[in-house]
């Protein structure tokens, strides 16, 4: 059979939590100077602000791109990569705030600037003189192109008028070109879409043309929405604490016990935070989410470790405190590490496959299942010793 | 209970949850990330709701006043919710008071002094106010929508309490966000004002002037009591964008609220237009306002714009149209507007995500792969590490899936990107439980018990931890999702559910796969774990 530990002992308490604590200390001081000093790198998401994520034919020249989106005077911007190389792929990310008018936000303008900014000469001589960009154009603009051609006149007709060949072709287009990329790269492409007719590949060969990038998604963040975003966030990490206090201590009649576990959970935090930090990944949503998720995946590991403390106390009464934790904490170190081991695949395939928009939420959560690990044993069943020791035998016997 | 009852509900259980989930591209509804489209987040202002509230309780109170000869000479307002009433008589300042308060009785009224009144909203009238604009906002823009014509919307209130203004619209497949904007986010409230042309000037005759001193300039300085000034933007002659400033009265006979239908037309010219048509009563005001003002200006105002500001030349009853320089859309667009009725109050956007088809494609291609790929290397590890039990902990695993995708099918929840995230975790977490079994188990037979005898001693020593650390994780997944917008939401229903599923699959569903195992074979002397 394939054990991990087998009937292990190892000396986990008396002179080794104390290590581990400083250990603790340390780490926690790490992540929260981390988070002072070099401050997390805010995603729209809390800072506002706009992204255009594009998708180029051909290798993009950040540089150039730069120097073209600074003349259109769109201020801080900034460029990056994103996924694999051979995407072609950037997200640009504009900060700059305007009023909002009544009616509408920013975003939509914000993100036509960085378009226009983005075209070339040609590309802007095409477009102004009537041609369609069927990298650019949505599915309705495209039929409404379309019917205009195929059927002159028609373009007047009511909009209910949503059937018909222009129709068709105009969604077999957005279909072919979502299924490749959300981008056509070679005109030659247009005429090979099963469902486009001669007739109106003959019309598009003619009256369009193919942009040098496609756009992929926008979004725009408005400068309030992020303060209330964190507010929430704050208020949402404060209650789970609370609840998890309210029910430790509950469930174990001690509310050091709860403390103790509030403590660890803390410290996982932080230090995933810290992480977050000090790496310069992306602070957004997801990377909250992934906080609280912490805190759950933590207080659950440190209740199971919690649970057989306090069926061992009943068990062994008079055996001495820290020998009781000392072997709880053994008897559980293989499905402590065990269940780890399984979470942190999950977290690792996600890091590794799930792609750009997951990578800032994986890592957080990798770093914290090993700390939420690592602390139910040495910060939560450390904590009890210490407290048993320091402040008195019925603060924790329960 | 009979193990053959257990094994027959587990698999009624299965039943239902692949009818619930079979075909999952129909039953499992993707979010805007994975599937394209539009999401905003917008905020009701409801100051101007409280704003519009004291507005009108002001001319209100200035009539009631007033038929008893007791007109205050001037109301100013006081912050947002307050006003002041100055210049009552000052020895009927009491008897002033005490009409204000029957009649207008959402405020306290109080007299700081002879010939005063102070009258402050009451806070629970406001926050009534606050949450009836939300409420109407919400049913305006959900008509707007249906109307518009979107497959599947979100349409929901959002925030914490009595005090939740933002409004989340998420439109599936929409690619147009600037006409998504406009259709949903302007307040659409409609006016007609007569234009009040200066002294001396024929209406005909009358070109409001580019800038709106000008027009205080041509009433010799100061803008009468009753009259605004309000913009227009046209084009000049040379074909410029240019804004102009209309004055009008500052009282609206006629407003949106009188209209009982509007739709696209065409005008005289063939230009797009709207069409619209009047309730009964307001029919009848519409008469005699343009019988006794013929040859005068009639401004249409849209949202505090003029659209345009035709001539009177004939008494209009309830039929009309709205002529500007409308496009297809625009018209058809506003037609829409007016037939869902005004938002209350102005619109700010928080927050506003395009996500186009090919995107979400890819998220969702690379979200399962990252699912599959962790599930897989779990599903191997548990069989080589617990061999024959290894396969209940992989039943476990897959069933647990199932359970979560059918309660997010059946809830009709939606799946976002960190949905899958959540999703993958499940999978990392739900061989927990089996764990803590197993490890339980094989503690018991080093211990010397028979497999039975271990088997039920590893379930019942396991159970109340179980119990204990999956009610603690989800009071944390329970604050993640009240307090989590959009994307956390997703996360968190993934994982709350998955916790869930997590203990019925390892409590139930696996106890049962060993008693069976049990049963075939009672007097096993060793188990595969």
């Amino acid at each position: 059979m394939l054990q991990v530990f087998t009937n292990c002992n190892l000396r986990l308490m008396w002179g080794t939590k104390y290590v581990f604590m400083v250990f603790s200390v340390l780490a926690m001081a790490g992540a929260l100077a981390a988070i002072l000093i070099h401050g997390f790198n805010y995603g729209i998401d809390f800072a506002g602000g706009t992204a255009v994520q594009v998708r180029f034919r051909e290798q993009p020249q950040v540089e150039e791109l730069r120097t073209a989106l600074e003349t259109a005077g769109l201020g801080d911007i900034s460029i990056q990569r994103m996924g694999d190389p051979k995407d072609n792929e950037v997200l640009i990310r504009v900060e700059q705030q305007r009023k909002t008018t009544p009616g509408g936000g920013e975003g939509g303008q914000i993100s036509t600037e960085i378009i226009e900014a983005l075209r070339s000469k040609d590309e802007r001589a095409a477009a102004q003189s009537g041609k369609i960009d069927l990298n650019m154009a949505s599915e309705v603009e495209v039929e409404d192109w379309l019917r205009e051609r195929l059927k002159p006149g028609a373009a007047a007709a009511t909009a209910e008028d949503k059937t018909g060949p222009a129709a068709a072709i105009a969604a077999a287009l957005v279909k072919y070109r979502t299924a490749h990329g959300g981008l056509f790269t070679d005109p030659a492409e247009i005429a090979t879409v099963p469902g486009v007719t001669p007739e109106a590949a003959q019309f598009l060969k003619a009256g369009s043309f193919l942009g040098g990038f496609a756009l992929r998604g926008v979004d725009f963040v408005g400068p309030t929405a992020g303060k209330e975003l964190l507010r929430d966030t704050g208020l949402a990490i404060l209650f789970s604490v609370a609840g998890i206090l309210a029910v430790v201590w509950f469930r174990f009649h001690r509310y050091t016990w709860g403390l103790a576990a509030i403590i660890a959970l803390v410290h996982d935090v932080t230090i995933a935070a810290g992480a977050v930090a000090l790496t310069g990944k992306e602070f957004s949503l997801p990377v909250v989410a992934a906080l609280l998720t912490i805190l759950g995946y933590s207080i659950n590991d440190t209740i199971v470790v919690y649970d057989r403390i306090r069926e061992n106390l009943r068990l062994y009464r008079d055996v001495d405190f820290e020998e009781v934790v000392n072997a709880s904490v053994n008897q559980t170190l293989s499905r402590t590490v065990l269940t780890s081991f399984t979470v942190f695949i999950a977290v690792t395939a996600l890091y590794m496959y799930g792609g750009d928009k997951l990578n800032p939420l994986s890592f957080c959560l990798m770093v914290g299942v090993v700390f939420g690990t690592y602390s139910s044993v040495f910060v939560a069943a450390g904590l009890l010793v210490i407290a048993y020791k320091h402040l008195g035998a019925r603060y924790v016997k329960t | 209970m009979d193990l053959r009852w257990r094994l027959v509900s587990i698999l009624v259980v299965v039943g239902i949850c692949v009818a619930l989930v079979y075909p999952p591209a129909a039953k499992i509804h993707l979010g805007l990330d994975l599937k394209g489209g539009i999401h905003m987040v917008m905020r009701v202002k409801t100051d101007d709701a409280v704003k519009a509230e004291i507005d009108l309780s002001q001319s209100r109170i200035r009539q009631a006043l007033g038929e008893k000869g007791l007109a205050p000479q001037q109301i100013s307002t006081e912050g947002l919710d307050a006003m002041v009433l100055s210049g009552i008589d000052a020895s009927r300042t009491s008897e002033a008071r005490d009409l204000v308060r029957s009649q207008f009785q959402q405020y306290d009224v109080q007299s700081p002094g002879p010939g005063r009144l102070r009258l402050q909203l009451r806070p629970s009238e406001e926050a009534a106010i606050r949450d009836s604009a939300v409420r109407q906002a919400l049913e305006t823009i959900r008509t707007r929508v249906d109307k518009f014509g979107v497959a599947e919307p979100t349409i929901q209130r959002e925030g914490i309490g009595a005090k939740a203004e933002r409004i989340l619209v998420q439109l599936p497949g929409v690619e147009d966000p600037e006409r998504v904007k406009d259709l949903i986010g302007s307040p659409a409230f409609l006016e007609w004002k007569l234009v009040k042309v200066p002294p001396g000037i024929v209406a005909a005759q009358f070109r409001p002037p580019d800038k709106p001193e000008a027009v205080a300039q041509m009433f010799g300085g100061a803008l009468p009591d009753d009259v605004e000034v309000l913009p227009q933007d046209t084009t000049s002659s040379d074909g410029r964008p240019l804004r102009v400033y209309w004055p009008v009265t500052k009282a609206s006979p006629i407003t949106g609220n009188d209209l009982k239908n509007a739709r696209r037309d065409m005008d005289r010219f063939g230009q797009p237009a709207v069409d619209f048509v009047l309730s009964a009563d307001a029919g009848q005001r519409f008469q005699t306002l343009t019988r006794e003002h013929q040859e005068q200006l009639l401004a249409i105002v849209l949202d505090r714009k003029v659209i345009s500001a035709p001539k009177i030349n004939a008494v209009i009853a309830d039929r009309g149209i709205i002529e500007g320089s409308f496009s297809l859309e625009s018209a058809e667009d506003l037609a829409l507007k007016l037939r869902s009725g005004a938002l209350p109050a102005g619109m700010e956007i928080l927050e506003e995500r395009t996500v186009g088809p090919s995107l979400g494609a890819d998220s969702v291609r690379k979200g399962v792969v990252a699912a599959t790929i962790g599930s897989v290397i779990i599903i191997l590890f548990m069989l080589i590490y617990y061999r024959l039990a290894g396969v209940n902990a992989a039943l476990a695993l897959v069933l647990n899936l199932l359970i979560l995708l059918a309660a997010m099918a059946y809830v009709h929840s939606t799946l976002t990107l960190p949905g899958i995230a959540g999703i993958a975790l499940t999978v990392g977490m739900a061989v927990d439980a089996n764990v803590l079994v197993f490890e339980r188990i094989r503690e018991e037979l080093r211990q010397g018990r028979m497999v039975k005898a271990a088997i039920q001693n590893g379930f019942e020593k396991a159970f109340y931890t179980i119990l204990d650390s999956h009610l603690t994780t989800l009071i944390a997944g329970f604050f993640l999702y009240a307090y989590g917008t959009g994307a956390v939401r997703g996360f968190a229903v993934t994982l709350n559910v998955g916790i869930l599923a997590n203990l019925y699959t390892a409590l139930f569903v696996s106890r049962a796969i060993f008693d069976t195992a049990l049963k075939v074979n009672p007097r096993a002397e060793r188990l595969s774990i």
